[in-house]
C-alpha cells in the first residue's frame, strides 16, 4: 500500500525539515511565495508569523504536499518529497478548520491514518489511546466532534495529525476560531504536548503574542518573503527590519538624518548606538516621570496629549515641542500621577534604540 | 387562552386560509376515500357500504398482491438506476470548474422538468420502439433488434429520465456542503483517492442520496403516465390498476388500491426517514464549504457528454420526428414535411384543452402563491404555537401519491355535486402545488434578514408595508422560481387530473395522453415541439430575471461589486 515510508534514517542532526529556493506562482498570477530558504531542526517549535496573505499557509501547504512549489526544493528528514502527493509525506497537518469528519468518532477519527496504513489493530488501539491521553481526552473515544466543545475538537484534530507518528506536524492557525481564554488554555497545552511528543511542529499564526509565547525559534514573513528569523526574544529585542520590528509589538520608529552618533527627528536630536536612518524604541524603555533620572541618554520634556489605562500597565501619548509624538508604556503601582496636559520628562538609554536596516 | 390566541392572531390569520383550503379540500377528499374503501361494490346495481368486503378481497387475492409486488419492483429498479446515473453526474457537475459550463450542465439536467411528461415519455416511444433511433442505430451496426418498448425496461428508462433532475439535485446540494478541507484531510492522513472519496465523500454525501432515492422511488411508484403508456399493459402497478377499476366501475376497490398505494408511499417514506436518521450522524454542525476551486472535471466530461444525450435525445428526436413526412414513428425520417402541424390545429379540443390548462395552472398558481406565502410568513416570523401541525399539514400531500388524491377528489366533488367545473380542478391543484410554495417561500424566508424588516418598521412602516419594502425584494427570487414551478407543475399535471375531467373537459395533457393512447402519428411530436419551445422561452425569460436580480453571482460566489442604491 502507499504507507507514509517514515524516513528515520537520518542522524540527529539533520533538520527534519527544510526549504530551498521555494517559489509558488499562482495561475492567475497572485503570489504565493517569492522566494523562501528554511530549516527546521529535529524537535523544534517553529512558528511562521506574518498578516493574512503574506504566504505563510502556502508555505506550510507546500510543505504538506497540498501544493506543488513552482521552484525550489523541500525536504524532511534530508529526503526530497518532490512528487509526492500529501498522502505519502511523512507530515501531518492540523487544519484551520479542523476537518474534523464529523460521520465518525473521535476514536475514530483519530484511528482514520493508522488504519489507512494498515497497522495491526492492537497497535492501532493503543495509539488512539496514547494521543488521546496525550491530549487529555481519555474518555472521550465514542463521543461525536459535534458533541465536544471547540477546545476538546481542538484537542481530536491535534491528536489525529499525531497518530501517524509524523515526522514533522504542520499547524495551520489552529487556535483561530477560539476565544481568548481558551486560546491561551490552549496554547499551554500544545506547548505541553509538543514537548511530551518530541515531534517537531510547524506552526502557522497571524498572532504574534501566539508566536512569541510557543515557538522556539520563528520566522516572520511579509509579501511572500521571509523578514527575519531567530528565537522570539531576539526578534523582538533586535528587529533587522522596520516590518519586524511593528508587527512583533509596538514601538516608536523615528526616522531621520543621522549625525555622528545623533539622529535628528524633526529636529529632535536622538542618541543612537550606530549610525542609521531608521530607529525603534520599544514603549516599555521609555520613562515618564517629572523629571527623569540624568542617567538616561535621552531626555526630553514634552507635554501629555493621552493617557490610556490598560490594567497592568499605562501607556502615555507624549509630544515633544516640536511635533514628535513618543509612546511610553509603564506600570502604575498606585494609579497614574499625571493627567492630560501635564508637562512631563521622558527618557530612554541609548541602548534602547534599535538601528533598522530597511 | 384568548391571550395567548391575540398574541398569535396574525399568524394565525396569516395561515388560515392555506389551513381551511388545505383540511377542506385534502382532508375531506383523503377523508371520503376512506369511508369509501369500505364500501362494496354490486355490479349493475351500486354500491353498499360499511362493509370490509372489499379490503377483505384485496388482500386475499394473488392478483392484487402481484400488483403490489410489480409496483415495488418498477420503484427499486428505477431508484437504484437513478442512483447509479445521479451520483457520478452530481459529483461530475460538482467538479467542474468553470461555473459556466456548470450552469449548462445544470440547465440541461432541469430543464426538462419544464417540458410535458407525456412529450417525454413520447419521446422514449420514438427512441426504443421497434423501428426507433435506438434499433436504427444498432442496425447500422449490424445489431439488434432489440424489443424494449412496452416493457418494464422501457418505463424504467423514461422513469429515470423523468426523475433524473430529483436525484441530482439534493446530492449536488450535500456535495457543495461537504467542506473541501476534510477531502484534504483524509489526504494528509494517508488516503488516496477512492479511500477520500469512499470513506468521507460517501458517507458525509449519503444523506442527500437518500433524499434523492426517497423522492424518487416515492414518484416512479405512484407515477401513472409512464407505465400506462410505455408498459402496453403488460406492467400492471398499483397506479394503472386504479384507473382501470375506476373504468370498470369498481370505485370501491380503487378506493382500496388507492389507500394500498398509499400505505405503500407511507411505509417507504417511513424507511427512507429511519435510514436518514440513522446518518445523520454524518451532519457537519453548520459547517458551509469554503470556496475552493473545484478541481475540474477531467474523464468525468465523458460521462457528462453521455448523460446529456441520455437528457436531451427523447426531445431531439421529438422535434425531428415533429417534420416527419409519415405516419409512424421510424429512424430516420424517410423525408420532411410540415403537414403534422397543419394538422395539429385541426384537432377538436384542442384549443379547449389548451385554454383550460391555462386557466387552471394561472388560477392554482396565484392562489397558492398568496395563500403559501402567507402560511410560510407565518411560519418563519411569527412561530406560532401549534407550527408543527401546520408544517405538517401542507407538507402531507406530497406524502400522497397523486392518482390516489385524483380518484379521492373525483369521489368528493360527486359526492358535493362540484364535478365538471372549473372550480374543483384549480381546488386541487392548489392542495398539490402548495406544498412546493410552502417550501421554497419558507427557505428564502428563514434566509432573508430579518432586521431588514425590523428597521422598516422602526422608521414608520406599517407591518404591511414593511414586508413589502424589506423582506419582499430579499425573497422575490424565491417568489419567481416557485411561480414558476408551481405553474409547470399545474400546467403539466396528469396523474391527479385525468380522474377530475367531465367527459367534455380535457387538459393538453389529458388530450395528448389520450391522443397518444389512441394515435402514434407525429402530431403529437408537432404539439410537444411547441411546448418545448415556450418551455425554452420561459427558462430563458426567467433565467435572465434571475441574472438581473443577482442570484447566479450569488450561486456562483463570483461576487460582482453590489450596485448603487438597490432599488426597494
Amino acid at each position: 500500500m502507499n504507507a507514509k515510508p517514515l524516513p528515520l534514517s537520518g542522524n540527529e542532526r539533520t533538520p527534519d525539515a527544510e526549504l530551498r529556493g521555494i517559489r509558488k506562482v499562482y495561475d492567475n498570477g497572485a503570489r504565493g511565495v517569492e522566494h523562501l530558504d528554511l530549516t527546521v531542526a529535529r524537535g523544534e517549535f517553529f512558528a511562521l508569523l506574518g498578516p493574512s496573505g503574506c504566504g505563510k499557509s502556502t508555505t506550510l501547504r507546500i510543505l504538506a504536499g497540498l501544493e506543488e512549489p513552482t521552484a525550489g526544493e523541500v525536504l524532511i528528514r534530508g529526503e526530497p518529497m518532490r512528487g509526492r502527493p500529501s498522502h505519502r509525506r511523512p507530515t501531518n497537518m492540523v487544519f484551520q478548520r479542523l476537518a474534523l469528519f464529523p460521520h465518525l468518532t473521535v476514536a475514530q477519527n483519530v484511528a482514520f491514518g493508522p488504519r489507512l496504513h494498515r497497522w495491526p489493530r492492537a497497535r492501532i488501539e493503543k495509539t488512539v489511546a496514547a494521543k488521546l491521553e496525550l491530549v487529555g481526552l481519555s474518555g472521550y473515544g465514542d463521543r461525536l466532534p459535534a458533541q465536544l466543545s471547540g477546545g476538546q475538537q481542538q484537542r481530536v484534530a491535534i491528536a489525529r495529525a499525531l497518530a501517524n507518528e509524523p515526522a514533522v506536524l504542520l499547524l495551520d492557525e489552529p487556535l483561530g476560531a477560539l476565544d481568548l481564554r481558551l486560546r491561551v488554555q490552549m496554547q499551554q497545552a500544545l506547548k505541553r504536548i509538543q514537548h511530551d511528543s518530541g515531534t517537531t511542529f510547524v506552526y502557522v499564526t497571524h498572532d504574534q503574542v501566539e508566536a512569541l509565547t510557543m515557538a522556539d525559534r520563528m520566522a516572520v514573513m511579509n509579501e511572500g518573503r521571509i523578514e527575519q528569523v531567530g528565537a522570539p526574544a531576539d526578534l523582538y529585542r533586535a528587529p533587522e527590519t522596520v516590518f519586524t520590528a511593528t508587527f512583533l509589538g509596538d514601538t516608536n520608529l523615528f526616522e531621520g538624518s543621522p549625525r555622528g552618533d545623533v539622529l535628528d527627528v524633526d529636529g529632535v536630536g536622538i542618541k543612537i548606538p550606530r549610525s542609521g536612518r531608521t530607529v525603534s524604541v520599544r514603549p516599555e524603555h521609555v520613562t515618564v516621570a517629572e523629571r527623569v533620572a540624568p542617567r538616561f541618554a535621552n531626555r526630553f520634556r514634552g507635554r501629555l496629549e493621552d493617557v490610556i489605562f490598560q490594567g497592568a500597565s499605562t501607556r502615555y501619548h507624549v509630544r515633544l515641542p516640536p511635533g514628535l509624538l513618543v509612546i511610553a508604556e509603564q506600570r502604575e503601582e498606585t494609579g497614574t500621577p499625571f493627567s492630560v496636559g501635564d508637562e512631563v520628562e521622558i527618557g530612554w538609554d541609548a541602548g534602547a534604540a534599535v538601528v533598522l536596516d530597511k | 387562552m384568548r391571550d395567548r390566541f391575540a398574541r398569535h392572531r396574525t399568524a394565525y390569520l396569516l395561515a388560515a386560509p392555506a389551513i381551511v383550503v388545505l383540511a377542506v379540500v385534502f382532508v375531506g377528499a383523503m377523508l371520503t376515500l376512506l369511508e369509501y374503501s369500505f364500501h362494496q361494490y354490486v355490479p349493475g346495481g351500486g354500491d353498499v357500504g360499511g362493509t370490509i368486503a372489499t379490503w377483505r378481497s384485496f388482500l386475499t387475492s394473488g392478483y392484487h398482491w402481484n400488483i403490489v409486488w410489480e409496483t415495488v419492483q418498477l420503484g427499486v429498479i428505477t431508484t437504484v438506476a437513478a442512483v447509479l446515473v445521479g451520483y457520478p453526474t452530481a459529483y461530475a457537475l460538482h467538479r467542474v470548474r468553470r461555473s459556466g459550463w456548470r450552469y449548462v450542465g445544470m440547465f440541461v439536467i432541469f430543464a426538462p422538468l419544464l417540458t410535458s411528461v407525456v412529450a417525454r415519455t413520447y419521446g422514449w416511444e420514438l427512441v426504443l420502439g421497434d423501428s426507433g433511433a435506438l434499433n436504427g442505430l444498432l442496425g447500422a451496426f449490424g445489431l439488434g433488434p432489440v424489443e424494449i418498448l412496452y416493457q418494464r425496461t422501457s418505463v424504467v428508462i423514461a422513469l429515470v429520465h423523468i426523475l433524473l433532475p430529483f436525484m441530482v439535485f439534493p446530492i449536488t446540494s450535500a456535495l457543495g456542503q461537504v467542506d473541501p478541507a476534510l477531502g484534504e484531510a483524509a489526504g494528509d492522513l494517508g488516503a488516496g483517492a477512492w479511500r477520500r472519496f469512499r470513506m468521507v465523500t460517501l458517507p458525509l454525501t449519503a444523506p442527500g442520496l437518500i433524499a434523492g432515492a426517497q423522492l424518487v422511488f416515492a414518484l416512479s411508484i405512484s407515477s401513472f403516465a409512464t407505465p400506462s403508456l410505455l408498459g402496453g399493459g403488460r406492467v400492471a402497478v398499483l397506479a394503472t390498476d386504479i384507473y382501470d377499476n375506476v373504468n370498470n366501475v369498481d370505485w370501491p376497490l380503487a378506493a382500496v388500491s388507492s389507500y394500498a398505494l398509499l400505505i405503500l408511499a407511507a411505509v417507504a417514506l417511513a424507511l427512507f426517514g429511519w435510514t436518514q436518521r440513522r446518518m445523520g450522524r454524518a451532519e457537519q454542525g453548520g459547517v458551509t464549504a469554503g470556496a475552493a476551486t473545484p478541481p475540474g472535471a477531467g474523464g468525468w466530461g465523458v460521462w457528462l457528454a453521455a448523460v446529456y444525450v441520455f437528457v436531451l435525445l427523447p426531445l431531439v428526436i421529438v422535434v425531428i420526428n415533429s417534420f416527419s413526412s409519415v405516419s409512424f414513428g421510424t429512424w430516420p425520417p424517410p423525408g420532411l414535411s410540415t403537414k403534422w402541424y397543419a394538422n395539429l390545429f385541426q384537432q377538436p379540443g384542442l384549443g379547449a384543452a389548451a385554454v383550460l390548462s391555462l386557466e387552471v395552472a394561472i388560477c392554482a398558481t396565484a392562489v397558492s402563491m398568496v395563500i403559501g406565502t402567507a402560511a410560510a410568513t407565518a411560519l418563519v416570523r411569527h412561530r406560532p404555537p401549534g407550527r408543527r401541525v401546520l408544517e405538517t399539514l401542507t407538507l402531507s400531500p406530497t406524502v400522497v401519491p397523486k392518482v390516489a388524491f385524483g380518484f379521492a377528489g373525483f369521489i368528493y366533488l360527486h359526492r358535493l355535486g362540484l364535478f365538471g367545473g372549473i372550480g374543483g380542478l384549480i381546488a386541487t391543484h392548489v392542495v398539490i402545488i402548495l406544498p412546493f410554495v410552502v417550501i421554497v417561500v419558507t427557505a428564502a424566508l428563514m434566509r432573508a434578514d430579518v432586521t431588514l424588516e425590523a428597521a422598516a418598521k422602526d422608521l414608520g412602516a406599517a407591518p404591511l408595508r414593511a414586508f413589502r419594502l424589506a423582506t419582499l425584494p430579499q425573497i422575490r427570487p424565491a417568489l419567481v422560481a416557485a411561480a414558476l414551478f408551481a405553474f409547470v407543475v399545474s400546467f403539466d399535471e396528469i396523474d391527479m387530473t385525468v380522474f377530475l375531467l367531465a367527459p367534455d373537459q380535457n387538459t393538453l395533457p389529458v388530450w395528448m395522453f389520450v391522443y397518444m393512447q389512441k394515435y402514434q402519428d407525429p402530431t403529437l411530436a408537432a404539439l410537444s415541439t411547441l411546448l418545448i419551445a415556450a418551455a425554452l422561452v420561459i427558462a430563458g425569460l426567467v433565467a435572465l430575471l434571475l441574472a438581473r436580480s443577482g442570484v447566479f453571482a450569488t450561486l456562483t460566489g463570483s461576487r460582482r461589486p453590489a450596485k448603487e442604491g438597490s432599488s426597494l
